[in-house]
């Protein structure tokens, strides 16, 4: 059963390397710590395993365990998993504990809940830090100073102690002592109940190839979430990694216009992740027929836009999916940045080397010209080319640049932004792709017409975020540093969103559209039957084609009913982007 | 098999062909196994080079395919008990400039870029030395001539790419010869182009933007069809080829730890090193090295 969790070492045996300091360390894997523990968690059947599990003192619904891990994976990575030589004042109390925990799931272990049977009925949440503040997290990663360490060849005293909770917790009293029957909250990352079910779901609210996403009321604190139920059906090889790099990198963030990862959930067989609830996105709110927006609301929502995006960039994170549905904002204009399913960390490179990630990210639409000339060696720039997009999308309201396809979508560009010369773009000839999508005709800049449908500050900075030649492009933080965003007026929020019938998200736009045309369709059918028998009586239900759609679902103009928005792009991600992970070829 | 069944199967293999890993080493390794029909077998491959009814997205596919089938060649026959001598290598070599032009042909450099990554993979195997000509590959805004420059202020057309007969050069350096002249002529073409080609200030159509999706084409030249064909096959090999990175060949007494955990466990400490820790760290980090050396294909 260890193969999951250790398959480089499992058919090994015991240690065969010659060198003696590395079978020290190994002899403490394998100790009687780790046969325990294998036996209860892998080998033992569900009833002890859950039995061990309680904790006295504990509510049945609070069940936890402080040296478990959920999916995170946070333990496993800090070398928490091996932490089986705590015999130091606080040995013995962490090694019953993890003793009586479940594996530590992490990545290699993320198979674990899926076992069918064993956690029917369960529900299991991880937690992550919610305390951590943006500030905190700057600090250095591995604050431990001298003393704290310890030896490899004697085996590790002090190694990392899984939750950063559990590193500040005063040293715990001697067994002969009574021990503390409860854990302190923030204690608390993972939680095993038999409820059948804690988030009591309301309706769906997005759905893509990833699975779908749910509005939902956590049953005991009453808090609103969106719950993300990963679509695990058609997974051949286990838990996706693309999940797994999505997850890593959500843990990883702690800003307030980047969307946080509130908790992990395993319910019947169903893996969710959990965030907070977001009343709108911003291509669904930019659809409603009577918003307005003032220039004071629009730079509200771009800054936040940008500093959410500076900050990823900050951290080496390209997003790869930046378009409007990814874009949530809560009912006064709080903006944040989600759905990461696509996002990486940049390589660390020589000089020399180059980046080589793949081509096929970013939804049409909001796509740069380098990736559609085929650009691997691609870095930050690529999302800047999208909220250059979202930035015209405030003032039009509508995607500037509707592409079916790669070709089509750069003749959009090309036709807008002007053909590009080679003053302005001279390495675009390096490009893989260019010579099948070599411009045969010169086109001039037309970029001009949106001046009058912008503001002059607004303009300008949309013109530098949507340069064509991505080393020309402005960087997040130089676009903060724009005028647009010091020049009267001043960022406001939108507080009349609470006015706003209706929750807008792109997918109930969608809806919403699928059901007007659906009217309107009946509508053509029917005025042909009239024709046909004009002395049939009209059906009353027959309403004219200017009728107002009741309660929320306001009436789509024709213009909007002939957008039909690209899907995001999921696909089987490079596997050395992900090495350190088991399978390679994991798929979404 | 005999040379006739050997050839017509050789024949359907080729006109099949994708770019995928798979089918490459497919159709290569037919080949190879095939080697005492390689006089039926080589001319086959330029036959369909030559056919103006093959696509070019074809043609480049079977450029990749003479990439893939010299490196398979020379890495059977370089292992030291293989039976096989060598096979196609001699020929492909030979007839590389031509062939090049065949997959590149007139002012049609769609291939230009799969081109230059294969004839840099076939030096590679070849062992030749081109990275002059590489340089000059990048250096597209210096490698135009004054007189080039001047016959474009006069929108002059690029001379015709042709085969240099009398060249004595060997046969690589030749195609990369020509490759730069392609090169050269795509890049003097573009700069005519910019110069002389009045900017439109009407919406271009696809067609008249990239000249695609015309019905009626004129042969070597791709539909807007083949040109989304050809990314997706672009990206799909991309993908493969990043597939096989990782595999390396542990010998069997390898270390328990990754190597993952045992840097993990290093950076997470901060501690002052005693000698006998630091000697057992370099004692591990030596077991490692050992391991790691002894992963690789070729000895290092």
């Amino acid at each position: 059963m260890t193969d999951r969790y250790r398959p480089n070492n499992s058919n090994n045996g015991p240690p065969t390397g010659p060198k003696k300091s590395y079978n020290n360390y190994q002899g403490g894997r394998n100790d009687k710590h780790q046969g325990d523990w294998k036996s209860k968690d892998f080998r033992g059947n569900n009833r002890n395993y859950k039995s061990d599990h309680y904790r006295p003192g504990q509510p049945a619904s609070n069940q936890s365990a402080p040296n478990n891990q959920s999916t995170g994976g946070k333990g496993y990575n800090n070398g928490n998993y091996h932490n089986n030589s705590n015999r130091n004042n606080k040995g013995e109390y962490y090694k019953k504990d993890s003793e009586r925990g479940p594996p530590p799931a992490g990545p290699k272990g993320s198979k674990r809940p899926l076992d069918r049977g064993s956690y029917e009925k369960q529900t299991s949440s991880y937690v992550p830090g919610r305390n951590n503040t943006y500030e905190q997290n700057k600090k250095p990663r591995f604050p431990s100073g001298p003393g704290q360490g310890n030896r490899f060849p004697t085996g590790p005293s002090n190694l990392p102690k899984g939750p950063k909770s559990m590193e500040k917790s005063k040293p715990l009293p001697p067994r002969h002592l009574p021990r503390p029957t409860k854990l302190t909250k923030n204690q608390i990352y993972m939680i095993k109940t038999n409820k059948p079910e804690i988030f009591e779901r309301f309706q769906q609210v997005g759905e893509g190839t990833y699975g779908k996403v749910y509005k939902a009321k956590n049953s005991n604190t009453g808090e609103i979430v969106a719950l993300k139920k990963l679509r695990l059906e058609s997974e051949k090889d286990g838990f996706p990694i693309t999940s797994i790099r999505e997850i890593k990198l959500l843990q990883s963030f702690d800003h307030p216009n980047v969307v946080g990862l509130l908790e992990m959930m395993v319910e019947q067989n169903q893996i969710y992740m959990i965030f907070d609830y977001m009343d709108h996105d911003l291509t669904g709110l930019l659809t409603h027929p009577d918003l307005k927006l003032g220039e004071n609301h629009r730079k509200f929502l771009f800054k936040q836009l940008m500093e959410g995006l500076n900050y990823l960039h900050l951290k080496r994170v390209i997003h790869r999916d930046i378009k409007g549905s990814n874009i949530l904002v809560d009912s006064i204009g709080n903006l944040k940045i989600a759905d990461f399913g696509l996002a990486r960390t940049m390589k660390l490179l020589k000089e020399g080397e180059h980046p080589d990630y793949t081509n096929r990210v970013i939804t049409i639409w909001y796509r740069p010209p380098e990736l559609l000339l085929g650009s691997t060696e691609y870095g930050r720039e690529i999302d800047i080319w999208g909220v250059g997009c979202l930035l015209i999308e405030l003032y039009t309201k509508q995607a500037t640049f509707q592409g079916f396809d790669e070709v089509s979508q750069l003749n959009k560009i090309f036709n807008i932004m002007g053909t590009p010369n080679f003053e302005n773009w001279p390495e675009i000839s390096n490009l893989p792709w260019f010579e099948m999508l070599k411009p045969k005709d010169n086109k001039v800049n037309q970029f001009n017409e949106f001046k009058a449908k912008m503001t002059d500050d607004s303009f300008d900075l949309a013109e530098k975020l949507l340069t064509l030649n991505p080393r020309k492009r402005l960087t997040a933080s130089q676009a903060l540093q724009h005028e647009y965003f010091t020049n009267e007026p001043k960022p406001e929020p939108l507080y009349f969103l609470k006015e706003v019938k209706g929750e807008w998200h792109e997918f109930e736009t969608k809806k919403r559209r699928r059901k007007e045309r659906k009217r309107l369709q009946d509508e053509k059918k029917r005025d042909i039957n009239d024709n046909i028998a004009p002395s049939a009586p009209k059906p009353e239900s027959m309403a004219p084609s200017t009728s107002k759609i009741n309660d929320n679902e306001s009436s789509v103009s024709p213009n909007q009913l002939s957008i039909s928005r690209p899907q995001s792009i999921r696909q089987t991600e490079e596997p050395e982007e992900a090495q350190d992970q088991q399978k390679p070829d994991g798929t979404v | 098999m005999d040379s006739f069944e050997a050839n017509t199967q050789f024949n359907q293999l080729l006109r099949s062909i994708n770019p995928s890993v798979q089918s490459l080493k497919k159709t290569a390794h037919f080949a190879i196994k095939n080697w005492e029909n390689e006089d039926y077998l080589f001319p086959s491959i330029l036959d369909i080079l030559n056919d103006i009814h093959v696509e070019l997205n074809t043609k480049s596919t079977i450029f990749q395919l003479i990439d893939v089938l010299i490196n398979e060649s020379f890495t059977i026959s370089a292992h030291k008990d293989s039976a096989y001598s060598y096979p196609y290598i001699n020929n492909l070599k030979s007839a590389l400039p031509q062939i090049l032009l065949k997959v590149l042909p007139g002012h049609n450099n769609y291939n230009l870029y799969n081109v230059f990554n294969s004839l840099r993979n076939i030096s590679k195997t070849l062992k030749i030395d081109t990275s002059e000509y590489e340089q000059q590959w990048n250096l597209s805004s210096e490698m135009l001539s004054k007189e080039e420059m001047e016959n474009i202020d006069l929108n002059l057309p690029y001379p015709e790419v042709v085969l240099d007969d009398a060249s004595s050069n060997d046969p690589v350096v030749q195609a990369w010869e020509l490759l730069i002249k392609k090169r050269k002529q795509s890049f003097y073409d573009r700069l005519r182009l910019l110069k002389h080609q009045p900017p439109k200030t009407e919406d271009l159509s696809e067609d008249e933007m990239f000249y695609v999706n015309t019905k009626e084409r004129a042969h070597n030249q791709l539909t807007k069809k083949q040109i989304l064909l050809r990314m997706e096959d672009d990206r799909e090999t991309h993908k493969r080829s990043k597939e096989s990175l990782w595999v390396v060949e542990r010998p069997k007494n390898s270390v328990g730890v990754t190597e993952e955990e045992f840097m993990g466990f290093y950076w997470n400490k901060f501690d002052k090193l005693s000698k006998e820790d630091e000697k057992a760290l370099f004692e591990t980090l030596e077991g490692y090295n050992e391991v790691v050396a002894g992963s690789y294909k070729d000895v290092q």
